[in-house]
């Protein structure tokens, strides 16, 4: 303490919590009136243009939490408070002060040391004794000084607090009679807490007068910030929503445990050993000394899951066994560690950012660019400060994870558990919680630190990168995990075994160089899906047979894999015929070459273009380079695409003179309006006219003149009836035309998308957009079924599985065209503008105009509207049961709503998306779907936000009977106050 | 994934007591973590351009096998950068964990 300060009046420790807590009161009530005020002005609709309006609103704000200046800047630390700074304090001042390098956390316990006779009943209790002994100035100073000596110079000193040596070292506050649920009312406060940090952080950044060289590291610590918030808030509104069973079940064992440990005397009780106890268990409440008052972790925190809060009966280690790793980690935010280890991840990332951004990429970005290919030898080296800082949070990584380990040991200890069950329940422990928490949790907060860091342009490609991520399918994102690690090797992961020192190894990257010599990516790259025509050579350089051999190993376990291929399995056997045979080689040629992976990964490719069960299970060897397919058994090589004999034989072409110029302008075919049927149709016919003797025609041309427009069409996968999205025609956009050229090749020419030779040398199918034409492909009108199938138009009634019809019910056996016709069923889409219209409604297409069966077998028609369809339920698809549709339905449904969630929720930086939810207040959710010029938000973040919302808007497709638009715009409100 | 691989990669992990359901979601939740750091180092190889084309497609429905591509045609290391990431993190995991609870 300074000298004139030690003169002044000292105060109790008591009247020192007071005063804090009425400033922090005062605090809250003063922005609770500014928020009214906001509020106000906010409900007052905005114009567009109203920018005194928008300027006034920013201005209240930014007066909201106002600290004056010279209260928060260039004050030294004093060595102790008095009354007349803690009178002034705040959590952030107390913070400039240098209390701590954690604000909330230090600034807390400090309350908490302060208020001991509130919150602990054994002091209390002593204070009574010593009729009301204030404690002096020296008490709080000094444990004032513990708190800053323990949270950055002595490590050990908190290891015997925690160890219960330490007797100060009391259990959680309690909290002054909680009004309601405890749990909600500790996410409250801890809420309001941290947004008044938030604002304060955020004065002090706008503020001209700040250091220039702290902004990284305030900015570093409100996105934290923001973070937290945002975590607490979805905590209590999970809570509250989904666990009121949970939370009065909770309110009532947290009531008892007050109760009990109210009159507990036991002293060997301490925080740190509060974090693991295990009294938050019913059939626990008379475990022992422990106090989980108010510990966020020993409540429910996701009671759903949590066997913390649920009766212990899944070990037999007694009634007080060891806590259940599959909890997952529970930190403790007060633990001294804990918050040793978010302090230097914060030093850490922003000294990572000033040196890749600054010192690194600024320099050589441009440079490294143009080399693009070049070795990583040339990256720059890395500072000695930020090694150290590295250093030292990896140090506080595993002091964090022992101080973990220790309190479950001990812990356990305490138990009337043997020694094999400790062992045995540690290994667990350390495995699954202490590996989450300290390895994969930590790198998720570095990694979205990482990405937060990025300069604007990269931070948004990974955002969606993020968020394409995330809609993929469970199948597709394992097996990038898998191909991650396929690319390293056996023998490079053994080496790392037996604790293998990494330190001085900047990012690994460097000590990794020369521990792989060899380039390990090949195997890596099929797993991703690297497999192409274009690299089909160079898989040979690795082997075919050795990939196809290891077909059978590259899955996680047995089930996985007999479970995905009988799924495969089950999708080939029922539309075995309907593949072309040109993507049947390609498809195997994949799955081959590429193993289970690369299947995985094309998974739903193979939906739509089916290979047969022989091709990928069998014995047929597939050469990427010449495209010819090997039977093993016979040893036949025959061609597998359209230059097959059933097709045309492109060498007989050549013997043919070369078709005249106005033969080849009388074969040019427009794409019909009709669709692509009738196209071929009229080509068939212009074709047949240039040869009275077909016999004389090229083979490829009798072959189109001879065979039906539906096979033909099928041939060149212009049409395909049996796919299971109902999308079976080709997608032309009206000018598109098929032409011959004088070799007498067949040629579509589609607009916008490209040349494909359909007949001829060099043919192949049509492999581009198709579309749901409805009704137009059906022969001869009627529907064509394969078996198993269910015709609705057939008579049902009666039947089992039917519903009876009764008068002034809709007659499922209506022509379905009378009722509904499907959007293009009587021609091709004719611009851009409704080719797009087709792509993204191409959900409600298939459901409209037909029926599903419901889980009771009942075939309820959909008369053009849309239902929410359960998991069991089918649809019919011109009477077609299409429970794959269904499934992709349900897919793409999940897909649209984790794309729009995601990018507000999602796991990469959240405080940023806060802060432009913060922005976007400005705004009404009109403005902001339709901004009312192009450039009206200036704001990256808000031109990112609006263009979501158009996301959302041209995705719209029905879940649980909101649109994905009505999702987004429900949440964006309820983000808007 | 090949079981030898697997075993050894648990092993390196230090998650080999926990059953194997537990020991894929892990693996899972490390193999994004590590393709997404490959990704920040491989950008830095891209011009803006790129940068805004591989934004681009994945804004797209595009595939994994796309999105590979993408980036190995503009990053000739991509391969390498994802072992090394990988390698990377199971040497950091590994270095820790082996200090818990000796």
């Amino acid at each position: 303490m300074e000298g004139k300060e030690q003169n002044k009046k000292s105060m109790t420790a008591k009247e020192v919590g007071d005063l804090i807590e009425k400033g922090d009161k005062d605090f809250h009530e003063a922005a609770k009136k500014l928020e009214e005020q906001i509020n106000k002005l906010k409900n007052r609709k905005p114009k567009t243009d109203d920018k005194t309006f928008l300027k006034n609103l920013k201005d209240l704000e930014k007066k909201q939490f106002k600290i004056p200046k010279e209260k928060t800047r260039n004050k030294k630390a004093p060595k102790v408070l008095t009354k007349e700074q803690l009178e002034s304090a705040t959590p952030q001042e107390l913070f400039d002060m240098g209390y701590s390098v954690h604000s909330t956390e230090i600034t807390e316990a400090i309350k908490r040391m302060l208020k001991k006779d509130v919150w602990d009943p054994r002091e209390q209790e002593n204070k009574k004794n010593s009729s009301g002994a204030d404690l002096n100035d020296t008490e709080p100073k000094k444990d004032l000084f513990n708190i800053q000596r323990s949270s950055k110079k002595n490590p050990d000193d908190n290891k015997n607090k925690q160890a219960g040596t330490n007797t100060k070292a009391g259990p959680e506050p309690k909290k002054e009679a909680p009004k309601g649920d405890p749990y909600i009312e500790f996410l409250k406060n801890e809420i309001n807490k941290k947004i008044v940090e938030l604002n304060i952080l955020k004065n002090k950044i706008e503020d001209p007068n700040t250091d220039p060289s702290l902004i990284d590291g305030l900015r570093a610590q409100y996105d934290q910030l923001n973070n937290d918030i945002i975590n607490l808030q979805n905590e209590l509104l999970t809570y509250r929503k989904k666990n009121k069973q949970d939370r009065a079940t909770h309110s009532k064992v947290y009531n008892q445990n007050n109760t009990t440990n109210t009159g507990n005397s036991n002293t060997n009780s301490t925080r740190q050993n509060s974090r693991s106890n295990p009294n938050s268990q019913p059939n626990n409440s008379n475990a022992g000394p422990n106090n989980p008052v108010n510990n966020p972790n020993s409540g429910p925190r996701n009671p759903g899951n949590n066997p913390n809060s649920q009766p212990n009966n899944n070990n037999n280690a007694g009634p007080n066994g060891p806590r259940n790793p599959g909890n997952g980690p529970t930190s403790n935010p007060d633990s001294q560690f804990k918050i040793q280890l978010d302090a230097l991840r914060v030093s850490y990332t922003n000294a990572y950012k000033q040196f890749y951004y600054h010192d690194r990429k600024l320099g050589l970005k441009n440079k490294l660019r143009k080399i693009v290919g070049a070795k990583l030898v040339n990256e720059p080296a890395v500072p000695q400060n930020l090694i150290d800082l590295k250093t030292q949070y990896e140090k506080a990584l595993y002091e964090y994870g022992n101080d973990l380990y220790n309190q479950e040991s001990t812990r356990l200890n305490g138990q009337n558990l043997s020694q094999d069950q400790i062992k045995s329940h540690l290994a667990q422990y350390k495995s699954e919680v202490i590996f989450k928490e300290l390895i994969i949790d930590e790198e998720q907060k570095l990694a979205q630190q990482k990405v937060e860091d990025l300069p604007r342009k990269e931070k948004s490609a990974m955002r969606s990168f993020l968020s394409w991520y995330g809609g993929l399918n469970p199948i597709a994102r394992k097996a990038i995990s898998i191909g991650v690690f396929t690319g390293i090797g056996v023998a490079a992961i053994t080496t790392f075994g037996g604790g293998a020192a990494v330190a001085g190894a900047w990012g690994g990257a460097k000590i990794l160089r020369s521990a792989s010599g060899a380039i390990v990516g090949e195997s890596m790259a099929y797993a991703i899906g690297k497999m192409s025509t274009s690299e089909a050579n160079k898989s040979k350089e690795f082997g075919i047979d050795s990939s196809k051999n290891n077909l059978g190993n590259l899955n996680w376990d047995e089930n996985t894999f007999t479970h995905v291929k009988n799924q495969y399995q089950a999708v080939l056997n029922q539309h075995a015929n309907r593949m072309n045979s040109v993507r049947k080689k390609q498809m195997a040629a994949k799955i081959i070459a590429g193993g289970l992976t690369t299947f995985a990964l094309n998974y739903e490719d193979a939906f739509m273009h089916k290979p047969s069960s022989e091709d990928i299970w069998g014995n047929k060897e597939v050469d990427n380079g010449t495209g010819t397919t090997k039977n093993e058994n016979s040893g036949d090589t025959k061609s597998s695409d359209n230059k097959g004999s059933s097709t045309g034989k492109a060498e007989q072409v050549t013997k043919t003179p070369e078709a005249s110029d106005e033969v080849i302008k009388n074969v040019e075919t427009e794409v019909s309006s009709e669709g692509s049927i009738a196209t071929v149709d009229e080509l068939k016919e212009k074709l047949r006219a240039q040869f009275q003797d077909p016999s004389k025609a090229p083979a490829h041309i009798r072959h189109i003149i001879e065979t039906d427009k539906y096979t033909l069409s099928k041939e060149w996968g212009l049409f395909n009836p049996d796919d299971p999205s109902g999308k079976e025609s080709a997608m032309m956009l009206k000018g598109s035309n098929i032409t011959m050229d004088k070799n007498w090749n067949i040629i579509l020419h589609n607009v916008g998308k490209g040349d494909t030779v359909l007949s001829g040398e060099g043919a192949q199918a049509y492999t581009g957009e198709m579309f749901n034409s409805d009704h137009q492909a059906t022969e001869g009108g009627a529907t064509k079924l394969t078996e198993g199938e269910v015709d609705i138009n057939q008579i049902p009634e009666g039947e089992d599985g039917y519903t009876k019809l009764t008068e002034g019910e809709v007659d499922i056996n209506q022509n379905p065209e009378d009722l509904d016709k499907a959007p293009y069923a009587d021609g091709l889409p004719v611009d851009e503008n409704e080719l797009n219209k087709t792509f993204w409604k191409k959900e409600n297409i298939n459901i409209k105009g037909n029926a599903y069966e419901d889980a009771n077998g009942n075939i309820v028609r959909l008369e053009g509207k849309e239902v929410a369809l359960g998991a069991d339920h089918k649809i019919y698809v011109d009477g077609i049961v299409s429970k794959e549709l269904t499934e992709e339905l349900d897919l793409e449904k999940n897909k649209i709503l984790d794309n729009a969630t995601v990018r507000f929720f999602g796991w990469s930086g959240d405080g940023a998306k806060s802060a432009e939810w913060l922005k976007l207040q400005n705004y009404d959710m009109e403005t902001l779907k339709n901004p009312p010029t192009d450039n009206f938000f200036s704001n990256k973040e808000e031109k990112f936000i609006s263009k979501l919302l158009k996301f959302a808007k041209r995705n719209d497709v029905d879940y649980h009977g909101k649109t994905a638009s009505q999702l987004v715009e429900e949440i964006a409100l309820k983000k808007l106050g | 994934m090949n079981e030898e691989l697997k075993k050894v990669l648990v092993e390196a992990l230090g998650i080999s007591s926990l059953p194997n359901d537990k020991q894929e979601e892990m693996i899972q939740q490390i193999g994004v973590l590590v393709y997404q750091g490959a990704l920040i180092r491989s950008m830095e190889y891209m011009s803006d351009a790129e940068v805004i084309e591989f934004e681009n497609l994945t804004n797209t429905n595009a595939s994994p096998e796309e999105v590979f591509n993408f980036v190995k045609s503009k990053v000739e290391n991509f391969e390498q950068i994802i072992s090394e990431e990988a390698k990377n993190f199971i040497s950091k995991s590994n270095s820790i964990m082996s200090q818990i609870g000796e």
